[in-house]
């Protein structure tokens, strides 16, 4: 405990919080939401808000507690604690409704059964969700080119991901939950199902919920990140929100210059020779002005690509007062 | 079950009004075409079989004269049959594992009740249609399906001997109730597979252990054995008044004064044993599947 | 037109979306009352988010740059000149490269210095004088 202060003071990372206004009506509120397995906690008080109309992604390395999330919200399993409102329903009383209004692609490549052709399959479906369009599922397999004779037992994995995508835009839900939309698609097809889903984003107005950790593939679609680490929402803001805080500045200076003391917020420094490159959580004006002061000179601003902003921050330590009070 | 309770209602505005969740009939019917068509091949085998013992049974009332009595005891065969396609229509279901099944916008608990709905209107079919085959038989043979037992009038002396006088030859002819106990034993046994396919995780740990239970007590029938296998097989609750109103137990073996051995029934199969022990099981299978299906309920 | 979207690049998506458009226009590509693509096509060409082309379209809409006509689609604008586009894309390209001089330790006056010569040079070979 004497050496903490001391070690602190090296470390110079003030835990930034790295939440951000989440504004419009939620199409997904949780509140606390807790699930454990026995001693295992998969997740520890997740408050998430995903706004309706938007895409957003859900971050996290595998075993985060992104499936165990999506299928709370699905309410095909229990929480052990906190409340969770999807379109404004309850999972616990609601979750038939709910499971009719969301598309829902799972982690596991499973879809109906061996047997089933996925012309049944489709027949199968309509009668379970009434609003099945059954016009978009054939030109959705047409333009995937899935054959509507094939059996489900021989479909390839990215076969079956493709017929579930089918599955769960057919329906005509109001939101979508994607859960490793593109595991087992070749980049072709990812690149396919991709346009897919900003068509349908364009024709329906529907709200996305994706979890991934093929992060680019979703750069360009997502409007709201939040980044899922050992059961816990480490962050979780607007996506023009974290590029214009989380952003690489490279600054030169004189010989032997290290930078400013008092730079908060950094989540990663590198060097190359005399010219220094730091990551740093925070306002632009105020990390140049604080670079500029300490004699360096701002060479370069530039916001990261959203991989690189996600798996920064994912790299950050995982702070909160008593974290650091046991450093 | 009422559309209300397969679907809850709609909440404050928040989705469109076009209900999005499946009605009873919908569910209903698309399971029933479902497990029509994921056993085709089973029923296919059912099919041969009929087909097999049609020809025996013509060859047998043709060329030898047979007639063909009501296979009252044949129950213990419907009801293995019905136990087999409990166990069958669960088998691939992955219901713990949240699979296919658990992911259909149906409240779980009535998803289930409604497939086992299903599954049990195919069961009731099949024995409906080995009931017609059997009427048929017994139409082709010329009989009335009945058959001659003697009754005995008094209880025989202590060592089984009997006297001639207190026997007397009836003739049983099947009663609507006997016909409709092949429906009720299937039922029965249906939904005790169906409740255990459910509501156990580890189904072939339990059968297992079941198993070893059951033999356990069959070897060594001492005094709660016994009194386990006398509840479970007899008077007032127990199978044989299930299958056949008390058939089994009636028939006891006899001597005749002139030493000669028979078979005669000591009391004739009853209405009301059946009803009594049928709406036991019934309740008792009844609120077992009610209870598995519970295991998987939203919450 | 061909609408080109760097993810890697410091501007929004939506304000490179309305750079493109009006290159565009200084480029001759698109001109008055031609239809721009639908925010269903674009988004899906570009496996973009519809929200972000809708703001493109209603910044430029804002601008005078384009107009929705009803149930048609969003067109160009008649408007008197561009110049004011030429102007705005003359001035973003030379922070741009002003950008990358300092990030490179140069100064303005250098700058402009090898602009000149390199403007010089090409002049000089037969495929510039084009």
């Amino acid at each position: 405990m004497i050496t903490a202060p001391l070690l602190r003071a090296d470390r110079g990372f003030h835990a930034p919080d790295f939440h951000g206004e989440v504004s419009g009506v939620p199409a997904i509120a949780t509140d606390g939401l807790t699930k454990r397995y026995g001693r295992e906690t998969a997740l520890a008080g997740i408050d998430l808000t995903a706004p309706e109309g938007g895409v957003y992604l859900l971050a996290g390395a595998n075993g985060a507690g992104k499936s165990s999330l999506l299928r709370i919200l699905l309410n095909l399993i229990a929480p052990t604690g906190g409340t969770a409102r999807v379109l404004g329903l309850d999972p616990r009383r609601d979750g038939p409704t709910i499971r009719a209004e969301v598309g829902y692609v799972p982690e596991t490549h499973q879809i109906g059964y061996r047997w089933m052709s996925v012309g049944r399959l489709m027949d199968h479906l309509a009668s379970y969700y009434p609003r099945w369009d059954q016009a978009y599922a054939d030109q959705l397999a047409r333009r995937l080119e899935i054959r509507p004779d094939k059996k489900l037992g021989t479909l390839s994995k990215g076969q079956a991901r493709r017929v579930q995508l089918i599955a769960a835009l057919a329906r005509r839900p109001r939101l979508l939950m994607l859960d490793e939309p593109t595991d087992g698609l070749d980049p072709v097809a990812r690149d396919e199902v991709m346009g897919l889903v900003a068509e349908h984003l364009a024709d329906t107005g529907c709200t996305v919920l994706v979890s991934t950790h093929l992060i680019y593939e979703v750069e360009r679609i997502a409007d709201h990140i939040g980044v899922l680490r050992e059961g816990r929402l480490l962050a979780q803001l607007p996506r023009e929100d974290l590029q214009r805080k989380l952003r690489l500045y490279r600054a030169t200076g004189p010989e032997g210059w290290v930078g400013p003391a008092d730079l908060t917020g950094v989540m990663k420094r590198a060097s190359l020779g005399r010219e220094i490159h730091w990551t740093v959580w925070g306002e632009e004006r105020d990390v140049a002005a604080r670079i500029t002061d300490s004699g360096g000179v701002v060479r370069d601003v530039a916001p990261l690509t959203l991989d690189d902003a996600v798996v920064t921050l994912m790299r950050a330590p995982l702070t909160g007062p008593k974290d650091t009070a046991d450093q | 079950m009422t559309d209300a309770a397969l679907s809850p209602p709609i909440q404050s505005g928040a989705l469109a009004s076009a209900r999005p969740t499946p009605a009873f009939m919908a569910v209903f019917s698309e399971q029933l075409g479902l497990i029509g068509r994921a056993h085709w091949r089973e029923f296919a085998i059912l099919g041969g079989f009929f087909v097999l013992m049609t020809a025996f049974a013509l060859w047998g009332i043709i060329r030898e004269g047979m007639t063909v009595d009501f296979p009252q005891e044949a129950n213990v065969l419907v009801a293995l049959f019905a136990m087999a396609m409990g166990f069958t229509l669960w088998g691939r279901e992955k219901l713990f594992a949240q699979g296919h099944f658990a992911t259909l916008p149906v409240a779980r608990q009535q998803h289930l009740l409604i497939r086992v709905l299903a599954g049990w209107v195919w069961l009731a079919a099949i024995v409906a249609w080995a009931l017609i085959w059997i009427a048929g038989m017994g139409l082709i043979s010329g009989g009335d399906l009945g058959f001659d037992r003697y009754l005995l009038l008094s209880p025989p002396t202590p060592d089984g001997h009997v006297a001639l006088e207190d026997l007397r030859q009836i003739r049983w002819t099947p009663q609507t109730w006997n016909w409709l106990s092949a429906f009720t034993t299937a039922a029965v046994f249906y939904l005790l597979a169906s409740a255990f396919a459910i509501g156990v995780r580890r189904i072939v740990v339990w059968s297992v252990v079941a198993t070893v239970v059951f033999l356990a007590i069959g070897a060594e029938p001492t005094g709660t054995g016994r009194g386990v296998i006398q509840a479970v097989v007899g008077d007032p609750w127990g199978l044989d008044n299930l299958f056949t109103g008390g058939m089994g137990r009636a028939d006891a073996a006899l001597t005749l004064a002139d030493g000669k051995q028979i078979v005669a029934w000591n009391a004739v199969p009853s209405l009301r044993n059946w009803a009594t022990a049928t709406a036991a099981w019934l309740t008792l299978s009844g609120a077992l599947v009610w209870l598995a299906a519970w295991r998987h309920r939203e919450r | 037109m061909h609408i080109a979207i760097n993810t890697t690049d410091a501007r929004p998506i939506y304000v490179q979306i309305m750079d493109e458009v009006r290159r565009a226009l200084v480029l001759g590509a698109l001109r008055t009352e031609d239809p721009l693509p639908s925010v269903r096509q674009l988004a899906g060409d570009l496996r973009l988010n519809p929200n972000t082309v809708a703001q493109a379209y209603r910044e430029l809409e804002r601008e005078g740059v384009v107009y929705v006509r009803r149930g048609q689609g969003t067109f160009v604008a008649d408007r008197p000149a561009s110049a004011r586009d030429r102007d705005l894309i003359v001035r973003e390209v030379a922070a741009r490269a002003l950008l990358d001089a300092h990030r490179h330790g140069l100064s303005a006056d250098d700058l402009i210095a090898a602009v000149r010569q390199a403007s010089d040079a090409s002049a000089d070979t037969p495929r510039a004088a084009e």
